[in-house]
């Protein structure tokens, strides 16, 4: 019995130990942020372009049809901006994009002799932070800027459940990019696992997936949920979305599943690490 | 820590296997290309072959052995980033793979060839992420840098990007980071590839001091005799994944009872025969420079001579290579391989 609660305080003390953990890392990220200074204010550019292309876009489009399903201009103009910022809120786990190349060179080493979790420490010192603090302020104003400029107003509990669903669509997406990163311990570096990697390249959280034949939507709801990224987020934003609980339940049951999935395959994984060079 | 005999390091039995792709055969018909493309055949390959060994407390062990022998994955089996594919490892009473949380409390480890610090910040900063990992209070952690300031003067590079680091200062903080918290065991790999002398000797005479007053038990591994030879009391041999040899450094003076005598001149000059006699073989022969194989008994007469010959450039005094040392002991008959 006091074996079982010294093994439950030991693990809780490592918890703890990690968060504070994340605070030496977040103040690494910031030290190399200062080393790159201008390298923040061209990702503020890049994301500000991205998004005013893809309103640009919609404009376009509204420019010849009324409506596209259920969704108005402005609507879409709000999912493009979710959209953007969900990608961004992403980089938070970054470090899963680099692991199947440090895997393949051996860097991940000084973790593994260390007492630090090395998949966590991987992640921690990969954190863009920058790219997620970008996300927040431009997409917030650019957020405000269109709600006032159509003359929209929402309530605040639909604001903070659609931001809600867009953070959970995020991680739970970063942890299918997770699982896929550690594919690489079985196939090390194979071009395939770039396809889920990248998958921000594709574009397709700016665009809604409940206008898409039942079962394309069914695959970016159930499957790779994109459509917990933007479309649901707007739906809830707007009052669009009858069914808000169950949702949020679906999304959290997938982030759950894939952090389960993603634990399990770190484990086996690791086993098969070969360290190469030296 | 866990209560442990003398004997820091027991090692039975271990293998380490690695799965590598079937060397191709030389010429096929296209037919056989596109059939090795769709149906890649892997072979596995021991790196470590059933080797058994154990260190004791104190012991400042060197492992030796040319390129692809299996000392980097002999140092990463014993410090947990490895799981062996066979035997058991203990080591201070842990297992290190399986208990490599706990266990990395205990040990500290450089490798040559891989950074522990942050490529674009200064060393300090590196050093702090390492502070919190290993949990070292604010006291302790001062004490700590004051003493590497003293041995080596660390606190000279705090304030530099490790990128704008020369290779010795970065290895002078690889050490520090690796050495923070203290622990009673050491693993270097290839800690002094690359240096050139100076640094070398900064770093093996500080690996010395740690040995003697802080009583670290330390294993290095080298493909460069000369470390081992002037660090250590013990040597570890490997070749092809075996232990080939263990046991005193002497027998690195013993087997090698030549050295390598490299001179350059800035004129054309020819040895005088009472020098040229003393030459067991030249290795290479210019006519402003020479690489010449003499006994260890001549070395001293020999290297004397040279320095007083005009026109000389440079000289340098050099241990046989290991291929050569490997071959004695395997002609010596001190190799006893179990198959």
């Amino acid at each position: 019995m006091s074996d079982l609660r010294e093994e439950k305080s030991a693990r809780m003390n490592k918890v703890l130990k990690h968060l504070f953990l994340l605070k030496s890392f977040i103040i690494l990220t910031w030290k190399h942020q200062e080393e790159y200074r201008k390298e923040f204010f061209i990702a503020v550019a890049d994301f500000c372009v991205i998004t005013l292309l893809s309103i640009l876009f919609w404009q376009s489009i509204f420019g010849y049809i009324k409506v596209l399903g259920d969704w108005k201009l402005y609507e879409l103009i709000v999912l493009s901006i979710f959209g953007s910022v969900s990608w961004t809120i992403g980089n938070l786990f970054a470090g899963f994009l680099f692991i199947p190349l440090k895997v393949a060179k051996g860097d991940i080493d000084k973790y593994m002799s260390r007492p630090v979790n090395p998949l966590f420490a991987l992640l921690a010192e990969e954190m863009q932070l920058d790219e997620v603090l970008k996300g927040i302020i431009t997409g917030g104003i650019l957020l405000v800027a269109t709600l006032s400029t159509f003359g929209i107003s929402v309530s605040i509990s639909n604001l903070i459940l659609s931001l809600g669903l867009l953070l959970v669509g995020s991680f739970a997406i970063s942890m299918i990019k997770g699982v896929v990163s550690l594919l690489c311990f079985w196939v090390g570096t194979a071009s395939f696992l770039n396809t889920i990697l990248f998958l921000e390249d594709y574009g397709l959280e700016r665009y809604p997936v409940d206008v898409l034949p039942i079962r394309v939507a069914s695959f970016f709801t159930y499957i790779i949920p994109i459509g917990i990224l933007s479309t649901f987020p707007a739906r809830i934003l707007f009052g669009k979305e009858s069914n808000v609980s169950i949702i949020f339940l679906m999304a959290i049951a997938l982030m759950v599943f894939w952090v389960f999935l993603l634990s399990q395959m770190w484990r086996r994984g690791v086993k098969r690490y070969d360290s190469a060079g030296g | 820590m866990k209560a442990v005999s003398d004997e820091v390091i027991q090692v039975a039995n271990l293998a380490k296997e690695y799965v590598v792709p079937e060397k191709p055969p030389q010429s096929t018909s296209l037919g056989g290309k596109i059939r090795r493309f769709f149906d890649r055949r892997y072979e596995r390959v021991r790196a470590v072959n059933n080797i058994s060994f154990s260190v004791r407390r104190g012991e400042l062990v060197g492992l030796i052995g040319p390129n692809g022998a299996g000392k980097s994955t002999l140092i990463k089996l014993l410090a947990g980033i490895l799981t062996p594919t066979g035997g058991a490892i203990n080591v201070l009473g842990y297992v290190p793979s399986r208990d490599r949380y706990e266990y990395s409390f205990n040990i500290g480890i450089v490798l040559g060839q891989k950074s522990l610090l942050w490529y674009n910040i200064p060393v300090i900063e590196s050093l702090k992420v390492w502070r919190d990992v290993y949990e070292i209070d604010e006291k302790a952690f001062k004490d700590r840098i004051d003493f590497f300031s003293e041995m080596f003067g660390i606190d000279e590079l705090f304030h530099i990007p490790v990128k704008k680091l020369s290779l010795g200062q970065r290895m002078r903080s690889e050490i520090a980071a690796s050495l923070l918290h203290n622990p009673p065991l050491l693993f270097l790999d290839e800690p002094t590839i690359g240096l050139d002398v100076l640094a070398k000797s900064r770093i093996l005479d500080f690996m010395e001091r740690v040995n003697s007053e802080e009583k670290t038990t330390i294993v290095i591994s080298t493909h460069n005799i000369d470390d081992v030879e002037k660090l250590c009391n013990r040597v570890l041999i490997m070749d092809k994944g075996r232990i080939i040899f263990d046991g005193n450094t002497e027998i690195l003076r013993k087997v090698d009872e030549h050295k390598m005598i490299v001179a350059k001149f800035v004129k054309k000059v020819s040895l005088p025969s009472s020098l040229s006699s003393k030459v067991e073989a030249f290795i290479e022969k210019t006519e402003y420079s020479f690489s010449a194989r003499i006994a260890n008994e001549d070395v001293t007469d020999f290297v004397s001579a040279v320095i007083d010959m005009p026109y000389l450039q440079d000289i340098d005094v050099r241990s046989q290579d290991l291929e050569y040392i490997i071959k004695k002991i395997y002609e010596e008959g001190s190799v006893k391989i179990e198959e």
